[in-house]
């Protein structure tokens, strides 16, 4: 554990390096980030003179869907944001050069450094989000379960990029999987009980963003119960175990054909 | 002309040579399009009568019809010059006993031609799978107004797309303003909400900037009765930023090929 700790720090410390050398993008990227984060809120008002409720939820409950959404996408692409380049590395064959170290062969293409860039955008949505839930009323249980949850959907998100890592060994044409992940995501900014039908579904039971953001938000209401919290942790382990299945399939299949 | 048609038709077969990688987009945007009907959808549902002047048929005509313009206008290849321009593969394009630009036009029917055609066949599917009540404009000055809307903000877009690509002449940052755009159009083209119900000066300059022209304004004129002076603004507005990006565009294609230096090959 210390020596992969070790490697990630230093991997993450590349990682910075190679995001200012390019000075102008990296600035770029993030007012990019954070134009989007502030016009999303500005867009929210705008709804909210239209309606004062939706599906059920106020204009704050909203909010703090939405910002709920920011933090797990967030620290997701923060960590796992190696699994964009992935490709790149089946495709030449120095996917090699990381099966051949002592290493575990996720390691690298999962956690091959943070992306300091979201990083830096982390602080502002963090601020923002203690900013609005503190006029609200929230127990500490509240918050505790809270935090459990987030961890709940970042392991779920891992499970994620591990399917898409498995996708990118197998067939290596896929540039888009990880992008239509984030699109699906992207339908977590609201509240899941807007959509319906086969939507709803795929949302609860293919890419669960009910578990990983409505159900969190709603602990911070009070909103939950035993059996919601145990459907959550188990969604996140079945995930995990699964991709970690599809990883070792995908292995056995690479061919190393660039190398 | 002839050899215009030949270069859309290879760009055309191109895509059908990455069927997989298209399909996926294409999905990415139909995903982008249920994100708009679910939201809108739940909002009408709560509220009666319309919204800021929207029925719900019209919200979602407004979004369903946006969606194949947002499609066609935005279906370019002009994203791909930045690449060629870094790597120095521009070279080839400008030895071709053909002008650069007759080459890139070509392309631009050839890919805006394969999107429409399954942007409307997702309409098709979605509409069958959703039904939305969605209206049907049949007057013929309208009809004829959203498809001058329609072909300004493609002109417009192109050229916007090629300035951004022709930045690479002098940086190989390509992607940052690239990003920076598409973060405002996402919110500015109003695939999400209708402008017109931005507050009064959020409104005006968002309606300054061109984004709204991707789509609000074709999907607003195809609703029908948009007033003579907004249409005027509009139209004047989007012309405005046709004729200043086409000098701009000029000038950074003159000046940016005597900077080349074909580096990379």
């Amino acid at each position: 554990m210390k020596r992969y700790s070790k490697i990630w720090i230093m991997l993450s410390l590349i990682s910075l390096q190679n995001s200012f050398a390019g000075r102008f993008g990296a600035i770029v990227f993030v007012i990019g980030k954070l134009i989007r984060f502030g016009m999303f809120f500005l867009l929210l008002a705008v709804l909210f003179n239209s309606t004062k409720a939706l599906a059920g939820f106020t204009r704050e409950q909203i909010f703090v869907v939405f910002l709920t959404y920011t933090l797990v996408d967030s620290i997701s692409q923060l960590l796992f944001r190696e699994v964009y380049r992935f490709r790149g590395r089946v495709v030449t064959g120095d996917f090699d050069l990381d099966l051949i170290k002592p290493l575990n062969s996720l390691f690298r293409p999962l956690l091959g450094g943070i992306d300091v860039l979201d990083a830096i955008t982390l602080l502002p949505y963090l601020i923002v989000f203690v900013q609005i839930t503190r006029g609200m009323q929230i127990q500490p249980l509240s918050v505790a379960l809270f935090i459990l949850l987030l961890l709940n959907a970042l392991f779920i998100s891992a499970g994620f990029h591990i399917i898409v890592l498995s996708l990118g060994v197998v067939t290596s044409e896929i540039d888009h999987a990880i992008l239509i992940y984030r699109d699906i995501f992207q339908m977590g900014r609201f509240p899941t009980s807007i959509y319906t039908g086969l939507v709803r579904n795929v949302l609860t039971f293919v890419v669960p963003l009910t578990i990983m953001i409505t159900v969190p938000a709603k602990v911070l209401f009070g909103l939950y119960s035993l059996q919601t919290l145990l459907a959550a942790f188990a969604t996140s382990l079945i995930f995990l175990l699964v991709s970690l299945r599809l990883w070792q399939y995908a292995l056995q299949k690479y061919t190393s054909a660039s190398s | 002309m002839n050899k215009i048609l030949i270069i859309a038709q290879n760009t055309a077969q191109e895509t059908a040579a990455y069927r997989l990688n298209f399909v996926l987009w294409r999905a990415r945007s139909v995903i982008r399009y249920l994100l708009s009907y679910f939201l809108w959808t739940a909002i009408l549902s709560g509220v009666a009568g319309a919204v800021g002047g929207y029925s719900r048929a019209q919200m979602l005509t407004y979004l369903t019809f946006g969606y194949i313009v947002m499609t066609f206008v935005l279906a370019t290849r002009t994203q791909d010059l930045g690449g060629e321009i870094n790597e120095g593969k521009l070279s080839n394009a400008l030895l071709r006993p053909q002008s650069f630009f007759q080459y890139l036009i070509g392309r631009e029917i050839g890919d805006k031609v394969v999107n429409l055609v399954f942007s409307v066949a997702e309409v098709g599917l979605l509409l069958f799978i959703l039904h939305p009540p969605v209206l049907f404009q049949s007057n013929p000055e309208v009809l004829l107004l959203t498809l001058l809307a329609v072909i300004g903000s493609t002109i417009m877009y192109f050229l916007l797309s090629l300035l951004m690509s022709l930045i690479a002449f002098w940086t190989n940052d390509i992607w940052a303003v690239r990003f920076l755009f598409f973060m405002c159009l996402e919110f500015m083209s109003g695939s999400l909400i209708p402008i017109d119900l931005f507050p009064g000066i959020w409104r005006s300059i968002v309606l300054s900037t061109p984004f709204p022209y991707v789509m609000f304004f074709p999907a607003k004129i195809y609703l029908g009765g948009m007033s003579v002076s907004d249409l005027r603004q509009g139209f004047m507005v989007l012309s405005i930023w046709i004729i200043g990006l086409s000098l701009l565009a000029y000038v950074a294609w003159r000046r940016g090929l005597k900077s080349y230096g074909a580096d990379g090959r």
